[in-house]
């Protein structure tokens, strides 16, 4: 298939192509790398602590037993309570509070604090780059947006790249394989980078769209944004109150939907006179990260908040994290998003290297610049391999941020400053 | 049924696939060859799609691209050996000259694409949510599109942003984006 488009657009595509992709260039390059990393977050956290207790189920009066353990060590009341319910790909209970993460055993008994810093430095520095959320998120946002037009500019660029789309020379030498490759791997998965770069882009912008939603509808009141979506929170009251029923809640969720896996318990407010339930429960074939049934205290069920069968905008809203993640259908689809991953990671390293070619072609020589995209390519898979061997050499409490930041930039600036500039009378090759 | 239909969409799309291999490797351009390709890649997703909603047409097009990833690795590894032409090549980017680096410009630009640019999405946003509202749409699914509408609407302008040749046309484009947040405002958001 040829595009018709006039030899102008092409060139003004190919700029504004050239143009975002400098302005992503090395952020766009990490983030992409950590996300494809990241697909596995579930198995990194089993080999981080490959010690912690496994089960592939729980009683609910073993969930019970261990929320009581776990609110008995809190020194303040926890505004939430998340019970992590034992999965496949992750088949631990795992409690999180406010202030603490505890693995527990099959019979409910705390056995040791959770420890994945690594999994989550990772998280963190594919999420916010290891910025202060709203900033770093944002950040990430921007990139899912320009990722999209870089998809949109990258077709207006090449009237030919469907119709070359088999056409891969990857022997041949002065830059023409380097293209090829980029090109090929672009069209093959454009499907999955739009995907990927939309429901980024969403989840990271939508702090920022729902503040200027909120201001324009809401008074200014963000969760009214999301309340249609995700429902509300009720008004908290924190007199004093019995412990949440859980078992009940769990008992209802296996009678009466038996096809749901219950993959969290989630205690709002647990111990005071607001506090409810909400058991979120993952549908087979659905790419929602699952439906909210909602109950209160004392384990009555008060219904389901619609992410399954409500609104389509709910539905919509639910999709994005399993279809960023890739986490819907098992480890066959997570390989799948890791080899497509690599190829999105080597079509951000191989555009800002084919950028430099053409500048060299022109006679603009950047050794510098060369160098430091080189670093920043091998540097930020290198770094992040360093941490992970910290990681298991010295142990969960190592500064993973600091050590990847100081080892990527000192990298990226050493190979800069060793590049020599090339003579002021040199000849273009 | 429904696994069969997903089968049945897998195997569409792979055949789509190799449709369009075969396709563009005719010497001459067959329409219908082309079309054969494509119809069944998206008769693929229509089929996952019937079996198994949006997963069904998720699963149906990472086969797609799996496959074609597959060929394209075979034709990596069979590819000839060649020269390359490179300091022949053309370089259809529009010329940096050797010119000032018109850092003021640059700057201005990179201020209407990321700030401008997503000041005129959000505009788009919430104006989208206030038509929405106002055809009867349900309050979570004019949040959602307000919610979605913001990257597109922002990578949308991104490019057509850069690609306009003046900065007159520039602010036009993104004036035109944001004009229709004043009757959205008008009317209550």
């Amino acid at each position: 298939m040829t595009l018709a488009m006039d030899p102008s657009t092409v060139k003004r595509g190919l700029s504004a192509h050239a143009a975002i992709g400098l302005i992503g260039g090395a952020l766009l390059y990490l983030v992409c790398l950590t996300g494809t990393v990241l697909v596995l977050y579930e198995e990194w956290q089993r080999f981080e602590q490959p010690d912690a207790p496994e089960m592939s189920e729980i009683s609910p009066a073993a969930v019970q037993r261990a929320v009581e353990a776990v609110i008995a060590r809190e020194d303040e009341p926890t505004t939430h309570l998340y019970v992590h319910m034992p999965v496949d790909g992750l088949p631990r209970t795992t409690i999180t509070t406010d202030t603490q993460a505890l693995h527990v055993d099959a019979e409910g008994s705390i056995v040791l604090p959770e420890e994945n810093a690594w999994s989550e430095f990772l998280y963190g520095l594919h999420y916010t780059l290891n910025l202060p959320t709203l900033v770093g998120i944002s950040i990430v946002g921007l990139l899912g947006a320009m990722m999209i037009a870089l998809a949109v500019t990258g077709v207006i660029a090449h009237p030919k790249i469907f119709r070359d789309a088999f056409r891969l020379r990857s022997r041949n030498k002065g830059g023409v394989a380097l293209a090829d490759w980029h090109n090929r791997l672009s069209v093959w998965t454009l499907p999955f980078t739009l995907a990927i770069a939309l429901t980024g882009a969403i989840i990271g912008l939508a702090t920022l769209a729902a503040y200027g939603i909120a201001t324009a509808s809401y008074g200014g009141d963000i969760e009214a944004v999301y309340a249609p979506l995700f429902g509300d929170e009720p008004e908290a009251d924190q007199a004093p109150s019995t412990m949440p029923n859980a078992v009940a809640a769990l008992t209802y969720m296996s009678a009466n939907y038996p096809d749901v896996e219950v993959t969290y318990a989630i205690l709002h407010d647990p111990g005071t006179a607001g506090q409810h339930m909400q058991m979120v429960g993952t549908h087979d074939r659905r790419l929602i990260f699952g439906e909210y049934y909602n109950f209160t205290a004392d384990g009555a069920f008060t219904g389901t908040t619609g992410l399954a069968d409500g609104a389509l905008g709910q539905q919509a809203a639910a999709s994005i994290y399993n279809l960023h993640f890739g986490n819907y259908g098992g480890l066959t689809v997570k390989i799948a998003y890791i080899a497509f991953g690599l190829a999105l990671t080597a079509v951000c390293a191989t555009g800002t290297f084919i950028w430099l070619d053409k500048r060299r072609r022109r006679g603009i020589h950047e050794p510098r610049l060369r160098a430091a995209w080189h670093a920043v390519v091998w540097a930020a898979p290198g770094a992040l391999a360093l941490t992970l061997l910290i990681r298991i050499a010295v142990g969960n409490e190592a500064p993973f941020t600091a050590i990847f930041w100081v080892a990527f930039l000192l990298t990226v600036a050493l190979a800069a400053m060793r590049a020599s500039e090339p003579a002021p009378d040199a000849r273009p090759d | 049924m429904a696994n069969l239909l997903l089968w049945a969409g897998m195997a569409a799309a792979a055949l789509g696939i190799g449709a369009l291999r075969w396709s563009w490797s005719l010497k001459g351009r067959s329409h219908s060859a082309n079309l054969a390709g494509w119809a069944l890649l998206v008769a693929g997703c229509v089929c996952g799609g019937i079996a198994a909603g949006a997963w069904g047409a998720a699963i149906v097009s990472l086969v797609a691209m799996g496959i074609a990833l597959a060929v394209l690795s075979w034709a990596a590894a069979t590819s000839p050996s060649r020269p390359g032409r490179s300091p022949g090549r053309r370089v259809r980017l529009l010329p940096d000259g050797d010119g000032p680096l018109r850092m003021g410009g640059r700057l201005a630009t990179f201020a209407l694409v990321v700030v401008a640019g997503f000041a005129a999405s959000v505009a788009l946003a919430i104006a989208l949510r206030a038509g929405a509202i106002g055809l009867g749409w349900s309050e979570a699914d004019a949040n959602a599109a307000a919610l979605f509408v913001v990257p597109i609407a922002w990578g949308a302008l991104a490019t057509l942003v850069l690609m306009l040749e003046t900065r007159r046309a520039q602010f036009v484009a993104l004036l035109a984006a944001s004009l229709p947040l004043a009757p959205a405002l008008m009317a209550g958001g």
